[in-house]
């Protein structure tokens, strides 16, 4: 198969990213100035529509219909039972009868008036619908992890830089004060040169064969599964997709936008990823469930840096992120800072030190930038890095063999089957 | 074949025939070692684990006391073996012991010598006369053999015995294709970089050459052709001598781990039973095994029907059920890994199974592993599905599944098939074909694409537009330029979003007129094209500054 040249150098370096975030755009402008009681003035309102309103997908709308310059104005998802309760929840909270609730997403893209979605899918759908949001020319809340594969996560990447959107990632974690104020310890040589990161993610699960059902009522099957292989309804759909390998990678890719996001973050690898890979997971041998319960590997970057990915049984310090450096180490999860010595958390970060992004509200970092056109605190092309690192651990896992990984032209090196796996064929009529 | 097991042969004959069907008694092997100037200590495990496995061999080891010590008390039992490797070059075993090796060999003993072996015992007339050729000598020692012309010429010009230039991968040449041990072998293959024995010197008496290296005078060498392989027929005694294997790694070789096998068991009964494995190397390709293993050691017997059993549960494997069959085959391809020969078979057996009548469910999962283990020997089989149709709703659509398959299989072929497939199908097949070929970037397939461009159905139109995005070629891009002022609606807005991409192609690969050009064309567009449109010219002008 013939590869495509790479076309996407100019946004490798931080500098580079935010000034290209910027340069040539307009302010924002809103699409459309629908009337509403509040504080925003109409004409300064974000018009936003939702698709995949389920678990995920009704909490961040709940987030969204709370900030007063969004207008929520569609919803979308296969499943009626969602779709008519999230029109019910934004018509409760503007007290009117006006949202749309739609059932192919591609109606909710043709309107006009919308200026951004705010999305939770599987992330089998993740790139076919995140490229068709910006080929829209729709500014994007995307959840985590960016793709199922890394071509489709390419795809993302391209498509979102092409037509110039806003882009903001699920990975909340970054706009978090632990989290920030980690990163910021490691970047910034408090434990000196970093050799060694572990990242811990939950254990998964398996279950039992479950018998070939009825589709429930309201439920557009063929349209949940989309591009994934044609199966029978077995009972599982929302949310326990994703320990699933059709649909997604188990708790390795489910967490990978967190905890490998926040230890690339502390190492400046936000534009890179490692350059060999090597690791075993357990697979449930029987049962619907196929993705990897239990999982460790190995990734190696050129730097020097060894980053041991896993779950939490098999890591020391379990869930989270824990960077070792020649003069200490810092730890953090949710709720959680460590570091040895303790006296580094203490330390201020001097003013002419690195400052890494400093946020405390994601969404309302993606309403701002949707306003400023600047870069958000995780842009389209860190997310890929993140889940890539995920995904190329679950291709050697699955190969059970060393792999050889050059993360600039985003190729295996010397092996066909490993690259084979990059990206999937769709079920038809559907394509990137 | 020592008395002894001729003995227990005759005498267990009747039982065994009916007892043991297809299972003969094993050989005995014997590897002696303990003093080496090469790294015997990890050699010998080599060997062993590569005569293991064979199956047809118990393999014991006798280990020499160390350099420097009394060598009187070593004395291994020759006499029980079927055939001895000799991994060991060092001090002089006492009189007795090599008393009791000779007469092992002369009475029909077999003798495998095996790289440094053959710099072994300079002074021990008879050891030099079983090894036939050695290290150390000179024109009084005898000949050197080499092959020149078609033929072996013992050449007694002056000189010393034994050398080798620095090492480097060779290729081997097989001199005699009709011995039991190179029946079968191509006649030229690649060996691991390794040491190439030259100049070796010997009485050469019944000396047998099956294989020959060029030593290139570039690589040190002297510009004959050396042997590598041979055997010595001495008394009743069968000799395989092989220079091959300086160490652990050397011995990964295929063509080594082969040739040793077969010479092994031909010096141990005179007949080779083992068949050349279909992965052997080529004459330019070097092949190793790792860990030394042959990954089909027993293949008529063993794992090849342990994948048909599984593929014929796999047959009958519906949604609901159990998958540990499927977990079972997927283990076996996952083995299976690294060996073309070995996956070749896999394949073959779940092309049958896609020809059965196995269940929708069974068919899908062979696709999904032919998606990464599959080779053009599918085009064939899949490229029938494409225009199959589905018994019912409830099951997935034959073309799915084909093209699950091969739209990673790599090959011309695939194309073609693809393409064929594109005058021979409608509707959602069709769209599934054109989405597949532009995701190969079939750039054979722009010409077909094109016309579809017009086609009445949307879905088709649309697939053919992006696929031209995603091929992004000079073609593709002229075609999208002309589909663009003959497009309305929708399928404009599509139509500019490829080009747009191939705009973006061409801008990386450093043609930014034809790139500039295509971007200012679609600054005229409406929004949001005008927009990606304006945003490609400044990426543009940001390089230039560059």
């Amino acid at each position: 198969m013939a590869k495509k040249t790479i076309s996407r150098r100019q946004f490798l370096k931080g500098a580079t990213v935010a000034a290209a975030g910027v340069a040539g755009f307009p302010y924002f402008v809103p699409s459309s100035a629908l009337g509403r009681a509040g504080n925003v003035a109409a004409s300064n309102r974000i018009v936003m529509g939702c698709i995949g309103v389920g678990s995920q997908g009704g909490g961040n709308m709940r987030g969204f219909l709370g900030k007063k310059e969004v207008q929520v104005v569609a919803v979308c998802d296969v499943d009626k039972g969602h779709r008519d309760g999230a029109k019910k929840t934004v018509d409760d909270s503007y007290k009117n009868n006006d949202c749309k609730a739609y059932l192919d997403f591609r109606k909710l893209l043709e309107r006009k008036d919308i200026d951004a979605l705010s999305m939770a899918l599987p992330d089998h759908w993740h790139s076919i619908i995140y490229v068709a949001g910006a080929r829209a020319g729709k500014d994007i809340y995307g959840e985590k992890p960016l793709a199922r594969t890394i071509h489709g996560g390419r795809a993302i990447c391209d498509a979102v830089h092409r037509y110039g959107r806003v882009w903001q990632t699920g990975s909340w974690q970054r706009s978090q004060r632990n989290f920030h104020h980690a990163c910021e310890l490691v970047r910034n040589g408090r434990i000196g040169k970093v050799h060694k990161v572990e990242v811990g993610l939950p254990t998964g699960g398996s279950t039992d064969n479950k018998p070939v059902q009825p589709v429930p009522e309201g439920l557009d099957w063929d349209f949940w599964l989309g591009p994934a292989p044609w199966v029978p309804y077995r009972g599982i759909c929302h949310w326990n997709w994703r320990w699933m390998m059709d649909y997604s990678g188990g708790q390795l890719t489910d967490w990978a936008g967190h905890h490998i996001d926040i230890a690339h973050w502390g190492l400046g690898l936000d534009y890179t990823g490692p350059s060999e890979i090597e690791g075993e997971g357990v697979y449930p041998r029987d049962g619907i469930y196929d993705a990897p319960t239990a999982y460790k590997f190995t990734c190696k970057y050129d730097n020097g840096l060894t980053m041991i990915v896993a779950n939490d049984r098999q890591q020391p310090k379990g869930m989270g992120t824990i960077w070792y450096g020649e003069k200490g180490w810092v730890y953090v999860k949710r709720g959680k800072l460590e570091a040895e010595p303790e006296s580094i958390l203490d330390e201020r970060i001097g003013p002419d030190e690195i400052k890494l992004y400093e946020n405390r509200d994601h969404q309302r970092n993606f309403l701002d930038c949707v306003k400023s056109r600047k870069l958000t605190i995780t842009p389209v092309e860190i997310a890929h890095r993140s889940i890539s690192v995920g995904l190329l651990g679950e291709i050697a896992m699955l190969l059970g063999r060393k792999l050889k990984w050059n993360p600039e032209k985003e190729i295996f090196l010397n092996d066909e089957q490993a690259n084979r796996m990059l990206s999937r064929p769709m079920r038809s009529p559907w394509h990137l | 074949m020592s008395q002894r097991s001729k003995v227990i042969n005759i005498a267990l004959l009747a039982v065994l025939c009916f007892a043991l069907v297809g299972e003969a008694a094993p050989l005995k092997a014997l590897i002696v070692d303990g003093q080496n100037n090469h790294n015997w200590k990890a050699t010998t495990p080599v060997m062993k684990k590569i005569l293991d496995n064979t199956g047809l061999f118990e393999v014991d080891v006798a280990t020499s006391p160390a350099r420097g010590q009394s060598m009187a008390g070593f004395k291994p039992n020759f006499a029980q073996y079927d055939v001895v490797l000799s991994n060991y070059n060092g001090a002089d075993w006492p009189k007795e012991t090599q008393d009791a090796f000779v007469e092992y060999v002369r009475s029909g003993g077999g003798v495998v010598i095996f790289h440094a072996a053959n710099n072994s015992f300079r002074k021990w007339e008879e050891y030099n006369e079983i090894i036939g050729l050695g290290w150390g000598g000179n024109e009084k020692t005898g000949p050197y053999i080499r092959w020149r012309d078609g033929k072996v010429v013992r050449d007694m010009s002056p000189g010393g015995a034994g050398g080798h230039g620095p090492q480097h991968a060779f290729q081997v040449v097989t001199r005699n294709k009709k011995h039991p041990i190179t029946r079968g072998l191509p006649e030229k293959w690649m060996h691991v970089k390794d040491e190439l024995y030259a100049k070796l010197r010997g009485p050469a008496r019944n000396l047998t050459l099956l294989a020959t290296a060029y030593a290139d005078p570039k690589q040190g060498g002297t510009g004959e052709h050396e042997p590598i392989l041979f055997t010595i027929n001495y008394g009743k005694g069968r000799v395989f001598h092989t220079v091959l294997g300086h160490d652990a790694p050397q011995m990964e070789s295929v063509g080594f781990i082969v040739t040793l096998q077969r010479g092994a068991e031909w010096a141990a009964t005179g007949k080779v039973t083992q068949k050349v494995p279909e992965d052997f190397p080529s004459a330019s390709e070097v092949r190793r095994w790792k860990d030394f293993t042959n990954p089909k050691p027993m293949i008529s017997s063993g794992k090849e029907t342990e994948m048909d059993e599984l593929l014929e549960k796999v047959k009958t494997y519906d949604w609901g059920q159990s998958r540990e069959p499927l977990t079972k085959v997927s283990d076996l391809v996952r083995k299976a890994y690294g060996s073309p020969a070995e996956l070749g078979r896999i394949e073959k057996s779940m092309l049958e199974l896609l020809r059965s009548d196995a269940t929708p469910a069974a068919k899908q999962f062979i696709c999904r592993k032919l998606s990464i283990i599959g080779t053009e020997a599918c085009v064939s089989t899949l490229a029938a599905m494409l225009t199959q149709k589905p018994a019912s709703k409830q099951e997935p659509h034959p073309a799915d599944m084909a093209r699950y398959a091969l739209e990673r299989i790599p090959g011309a072929a695939v194309d073609e098939a693809l393409r064929n497939a594109l005058r021979t199908t409608t509707g959602k097949t069709k769209v599934g074909i054109i989405n597949t070929l532009g995701q190969r970037r079939d750039s054979r397939a722009v010409r077909a694409l094109r016309s579809l461009i017009r086609d009445s159905d949307p879905l088709t139109a649309g697939a053919a537009v992006a696929a031209l995005g995603n091929i992004a070629n000079p073609q593709a891009t002229g075609a999208l330029a002309q589909a663009k002022n003959k497009t309305s609606g929708k399928l404009r807005v599509l139509v500019c979003d490829a080009y747009l991409k191939c705009a973006d192609e061409l801008a990386a690969q450093g043609k930014k007129e034809d790139a500039l050009a295509i971007y200012n064309e679609l600054m005229k567009e409406p929004k949001p094209i005008n927009i990606a449109a304006l945003r490609g010219r400044i990426n543009l002008q940001k390089k230039d500054k560059k």
